[in-house]
């Protein structure tokens, strides 16, 4: 079962709960397995999925603590919130297929792209009730490490990972330690954690004033290294390892990675250029423009509703896939009705999908 | 063999209903706040086990009850996490329950040695 599916069907079976607790739960289940999944790096998305407890069940006794009766005594057939495709007969369907009813789908890597936009817009929602609500409280006391400024000797360091609001990231290559600064504080309160013996997680503390920005220099012995902002921009100018962004509305601009680069932001447009090994890009709404790298292994770009730009060099040698719902294709200047594209000796695979957005690929000039 | 096992089984649901709840209250009032996953991670570390679908429902269930209170956090971006901390009719339900648990305990006890000939 993939993921999808498991939410899929946990939503449908909590039909009749508010939408505010619906929402919660899914969520907070979501959270779960995020977590299962940051936990246990070995295991696929269907492998954790797979050794929950089933959704029917879990719905159940959910239903059982919310006080509601048993799943399937229907009272109006109100219309499941993620069916968007308005048909009725759907909700009537087996659980077991909720993919039935959509007519549109889109799928990259387990991940539905409405379900995805959906997802986005249920954060939004909590983003807001926690500012209405303004609750007070923080994971201060959790742990608070006021870092100085330079100079961890962190050798066996292979994990680094980043989480800020609003503060920009840049982030440089070192040629011997893993450096941090915040060029605006004189002594920036940033949270320091090792999670597990080569991980290293770098915060900014919740309810604290952030920095402008971090700047990050990193070695090549870091082999992961992951940044996640809300409305941050990240500016990559050098990096040498694998790197893997996520934004809300911050813009993503990757100048040289040498490793494998996944990016994901809501809103916030990306810029990748000189990225070598695979590439895997997606947004909701931001822009993407991608310059291809001749030493590209394979490229994975989605969107909804943003524009799609990739340029690619002379002599490059690609196949690409695209499929879009309404977007336009144009391929050096002239518009495709082709869903495939083959340059060169097509030799590296290339999938873009989009549902609104229009898609330019163009040789560069 | 078979016949007791199921019985156990039938008997360890019933028992550890109440006994969950009492330990989820311990956990909330020792360590401030937690989540869902580390909550059912430290209850397994502490050899309790549990499961999401026993869990999550009682947590729905507790913050209903309003021993319990729950509220969104946003960290960090992408992570929005929902957050448990003990509320005082939580507090006051655990100080009651830990005196029950205590007696049912040594009430076990006694008649567990009061059986051997005391």
């Amino acid at each position: 079962m993939t993921r999808k599916e498991y939410i899929d069907i946990l939503a449908q079976r909590l039909e009749g709960l508010d939408e505010a607790s619906l929402n919660d739960i899914v969520l907070e289940i979501e959270d779960h397995l995020d977590g299962l999944a940051r936990e246990h790096p070995e295991k696929s998305a269907e492998q954790i999925i797979d050794e929950l407890e089933p959704p029917e069940s879990l719905a159940d006794s959910l239903r059982d603590a919310a006080g509601l009766g048993p799943y399937g005594e229907r009272e109006s057939g109100a219309p499941h919130h993620t069916d968007q495709t308005g048909q009725p007969e759907g909700q009537a369907e087996d659980s077991s297929s909720p993919s039935a009813k959509k007519t549109v789908r889109i799928v990259i890597d387990d991940e539905d792209l409405e379900e995805a936009i959906r997802k986005a817009f249920d954060i939004a929602k909590i983003f807001k009730r926690n500012r209405d609500e303004k609750k007070e409280g923080s994971l201060k006391d959790v742990y608070n490490l006021s870092f100085g400024i330079k100079g961890t000797e962190l050798s066996d360091l292979r994990h680094v990972s980043v989480r800020a609001r609003s503060a920009d990231i840049r982030v440089l290559f070192s040629n011997g330690e893993l450096e941090v600064d915040t060029p605006e504080e004189e002594e920036p309160t940033l949270l320091m954690q090792h999670a597990g013996k080569d991980v290293l997680r770098i915060a900014t503390l919740v309810g604290s004033s952030e920095p402008d920005r971090i700047n990050l220099r990193i070695p090549a012995s870091v082999d992961e290294l992951d940044i996640s902002t809300a409305s941050g921009d990240v500016h990559v100018v050098d990096r040498v390892g694998s790197l893997s962004i996520v934004t809300a509305s911050g813009d993503v601009v990757v100048e040289t990675c040498e490793g494998d680069v996944e990016v994901k932001t809501a809103s916030g447009d990306i810029k990748l250029a000189q990225c070598q090994e695979n590439l895997k890009v997606s947004t909701a709404s931001g822009d993407i423009s991608i310059q291809a790298d001749d030493m590209c292994n394979a490229i994975e770009i989605s969107s909804a509703s943003g524009d799609i730009m990739l340029v690619y060099p002379d002599g490059w040698g690609a196949s690409l896939s695209i499929s879009t719902v309404s977007g336009e294709i144009e391929h050096d200047g002239l518009s495709v009705g082709r869903r495939r594209v083959r340059i060169g000796n097509g030799l590296v695979p290339v999938r873009i999908s989009t549902v609104s957005g229009d898609v330019r690929i163009q040789k560069e000039e | 063999m078979g016949a007791a096992e199921g019985l156990y089984e039938k008997w360890k649901s019933q028992f550890r209903k109440g006994f969950l709840e009492l330990c989820v209250l311990e956990l909330l009032s020792n360590s401030g706040r937690s989540y869902g996953l580390a909550i059912m991670e430290r209850l397994n570390n502490a050899g309790v086990d549990v499961t999401e679908g026993t869990l999550y429902p009682l947590l729905m269930r507790m913050t209903k009850d309003e021993s319990i209170e729950a509220q969104w956090e946003t960290p960090e971006v992408g992570h929005p996490r929902k957050y448990y901390v003990i509320s005082n009719i939580g507090r006051a339900l655990l100080v009651r329950m830990r005196e029950e648990y205590e007696k049912s305990a040594a009430a076990q006890r006694n008649l567990m040695s009061g059986g051997q000939g005391l």
